[in-house]
């Protein structure tokens, strides 16, 4: 029972990740595109904790989740750092 | 240090202090924030561990000991007033409060979305804060966005820029009440600015950014050196770690600057670490091929070790999990450093080069 709602709420995250999959690639300015790349790892993340749950490591896949909040969170960053130097970190 | 208890005192009492700098005021700010460096990493390292043995957890208390050492000074700024602990219970009483106000503000923003004819009215309110305190504006500041709605563009020295997306948001921040919880949660110290000289002092620009990244850094740290040291049983191992480690710093250099942060972290101490982590690696496999086995053959350390062939192996792995953390990190940091300066990297003896990276920080400077 359990199972079937982790494996549907990643399905649907999945689904969910493709309007913004649309504004990545079509997003008018630079910023849309960061934008949505950033809530497309935000699901990802969510997705790889419920993965965790379906294979019954959830300890292993939050390690793997918390590195890849990092890194979105520094990519964010970084990109926007770029931008607000105009091509300087 | 009961003072009753001191009666064959008669002269006035005079502080330790007074006879040597080891117990000044400063000096025990510091060893304070350090004991609660340490414990606040040590939990940190508790919870993620999940091996409770005693050779894991002195592991962690190694760990532990090294990044609050290296980095107490970046969980707690020297701010001048004493009862600072007592911000994180209250922090903890606001959260709750915090929440039922997400609630409310997300029922409405779905009747917003429902409602068949549109009632946004987006505008952009600038909000002047009695708040002075860099760590009481940023949890202001994370306050306003987490709240559905509502969302902090600026902040210019006490001003906030917040966007608002209809007029009831609006004028639910602008009753100040959120404000007034902060300041209560921040009371000691809500209207002192912080008094450190480093590159970690709060400025005006990019005081959010910098103020995250400052609280954030140690616990990153922990946790690149827990996933060198549970290698073995979590996926992850010496060149994740040192990735991560690595990024530590790539953050200090995005968030202050990368001339502040070559002075702390310097090229001189990469091309040390790294070559110590090539030294590590190196030298334990030419021990184990010393000591008749092949190169890398851990339980030849036995010899020295004395804790039987399979714990010799793992704690084998361990030093080699180690030393490549140490030269990847060292090695990403470098590589990260070539490529930010691309390649005309200015002589640190000429100040006037250096400050090209400060000074554009606002971005219309060229």
């Amino acid at each position: 029972m359990m199972e079937n709602f982790f494996l549907g709420a990643a399905l649907f995250l999945c689904l969910l990740v493709l309007p913004c999959l649309y504004r990545a690639i079509v997003g008018p300015t630079i910023i849309d595109r960061m934008v949505a790349i950033g809530a497309i790892g935000t699901k990802t993340l969510v997705i790889l904790v419920l993965m965790g749950f379906l294979y019954e490591r959830v300890a292993m896949f939050i390690d793997i989740s918390i590195v890849y909040a990092l890194l979105n969170f520094i990519s964010t960053l970084a990109a926007a750092r770029y931008f607000e130097m105009k091509g300087d970190i | 240090m009961d003072k009753k208890s001191t009666t064959y005192r008669t002269y006035p009492y005079t502080p330790l202090t007074a006879y040597h700098p080891i117990f000044s005021q400063r000096r025990i700010e510091q060893v304070r924030h350090l004991l609660l460096a340490f414990i606040l990493l040590f939990l940190f390292w508790l919870l993620l561990s999940g091996h409770y043995d005693l050779f894991h957890v002195s592991i962690g208390i190694f760990c532990c000991m090294l990044i609050s050492y290296t980095s107490s000074d970046f969980l707690f700024l020297h701010i001048g007033a004493d009862d600072t602990h007592l911000i994180l219970p209250r922090l903890t009483m606001y959260l709750p409060w915090l929440f039922y106000q997400i609630m409310l503000s997300n029922l409405h923003l779905v009747k917003l979305v429902f409602s068949p004819i549109s009632r946004l009215n987006p505008r952009i309110i600038p909000y002047q804060t009695k708040l002075t305190n860099g760590l009481a504006l940023v949890t202001f500041a994370n306050s306003i966005t987490l709240t559905p709605g509502t969302i902090t563009i600026e902040l210019e020295e006490n001003t906030f820029y917040v966007h608002a997306i209809d007029s009831k948001a609006a004028n639910d921040l602008l009753t100040g009440d959120m404000e007034n919880h902060i300041e209560k949660v921040f009371l000691p110290i809500a209207h002192l600015k912080e008094r450190s000289k480093t590159m970690l002092a709060a400025e005006a620009n990019n005081l959010i950014v910098k103020t995250v990244i400052r609280l954030f850094t140690p616990f990153i740290q922990i946790y690149g050196l827990y996933v060198i040291a549970h290698g073995h049983y979590s996926p992850g191992g010496g060149f994740q770690g040192g990735v991560i480690l690595a990024a530590s710093v790539i953050l200090l250099v995005l968030a202050f600057g990368l001339h502040k942060t070559m002075t702390k972290f310097t090229e001189k101490l990469t091309v040390m670490l790294c070559s110590t982590g090539v030294l590590i690696y190196g030298g334990i496999g030419l021990l184990c091929l010393l000591l008749g086995g092949n190169f890398l053959d851990y339980q030849k350390l036995d010899i020295f070790l004395k804790v039987g062939a399979p714990a010799a192996r793992s704690l084998g792995i361990l030093g080699i999990e180690l030393g490549i953390g140490i030269a990847v990190m060292a090695c990403m940091i470098s590589i990260f450093y070539d490529i930010a300066t691309g390649g005309d990297f200015p002589e640190q003896d000429d100040p006037s080069a250096n400050d090209v990276v400060d000074n554009n920080s606002s971005g219309d400077e060229r």
